[in-house]
């Protein structure tokens, strides 16, 4: 009984140190040293649209990053804009994007399925993109060719703009 | 007496021979052919003058005019078409004979689409 203690014990002993040097996730560390080999990072950048007072019901924006390539787009923090917007995929692992999305919701409420009904107003994130940076971060992007809606579908002004995530 | 004589002997001359009435008209001829000629040239140099000036106004009224300029296609197309608010024909992308949702998301994936990259 006693050697059956014993070899329990060291049984549990080694797999105690086996799994204080075993890395958390076995694929991480291999791709953490390929980013530092190449002197590259992972970032995650938001996409704001101000509309202001108006309801926004659609818009569409060029990004184009000097120094970072495309690996990822998600949607944005509010309900009509949860979806990604739509993009060329294409444009995935090059510095160039139109993004253009409708608002979910809104779309299939139709023309009289309340105007403004679930569709944001004021500034929200509508997208959020994930790049291959340089170490330093990414170079500041560039906003053109921006075309927002209203829920009645007239061309409304609105501000873009392109934030680094905060927090990892 | 004598020097008025030598002076005024010296002053005459030959008479010209009188011109033969053909050669009158043929020189006549030359000339109206010529003045015919003229004119025509002037015609033309102001039907050249007038078409300039007409092609000049017509590219004024090209670059002025607003109305029924074709545009780029936008998003805010996409959401009238996708609200069932433009019935429009000429947002029927997918040529179905409709404006409905598909057109809408055609149009998107055109507004987004990106040319395609050189090969290097």
């Amino acid at each position: 009984m006693k050697v059956v203690g014993t070899r329990a014990m060291a049984l549990v002993a080694l797999l105690a140190t086996a799994a204080w040097h075993m890395p958390q996730d076995p694929a991480q560390a291999p791709a953490d040293a390929a980013l530092q080999r190449t002197g590259t990072t992972f970032v995650a950048v938001d996409v704001f649209v101000d509309a202001g007072t108006n309801a926004l019901a659609a818009w569409q924006a060029e990004l184009r990053f000097a120094d970072s390539k495309l690996v990822g787009i998600e949607g944005g923090a509010v309900q009509a804009f949860a979806e990604p917007p739509r993009y060329d995929p294409a444009a995935l692992q090059g510095g160039r994007v139109v993004l253009a999305a409708l608002a979910a919701g809104g779309a299939e409420g139709g023309p009289e399925g309340g105007a403004d009904a679930g569709l944001p107003s004021g500034r929200v994130r509508v997208a959020r993109l994930h790049l291959l940076a340089p170490a330093k971060g990414p170079g500041e992007p560039t906003v053109d060719g921006v075309v927002a809606a209203d829920a009645d579908g007239e061309r409304i002004e609105v501000d873009v703009e392109v934030r680094r995530k905060e927090g990892k | 007496m004598h020097d008025f004589e030598t002076r005024l002997r010296a002053r005459m001359r030959e008479a010209a021979p009188d011109v033969p009435a053909t050669v009158d008209a043929a020189v006549l001829a030359a000339g109206q052919e010529a003045a015919r000629a003229f004119e025509a040239r002037r015609r033309m140099r102001r039907i050249r003058t007038a078409a300039a000036a007409a092609l000049v106004l017509v590219g004024l009224w090209l670059g002025v005019r607003s109305e029924g300029t074709p545009r780029a296609l936008d998003v805010a197309d996409a959401w009238r078409v996708a609200t069932g608010r433009e019935h429009d024909r000429r947002f029927d992308q997918n040529g179905d004979g409709r404006v409905d949702g598909a057109d809408a998301d055609a149009i998107l994936t055109r507004i987004t689409a990106l040319p395609p990259r050189r090969k290097s």
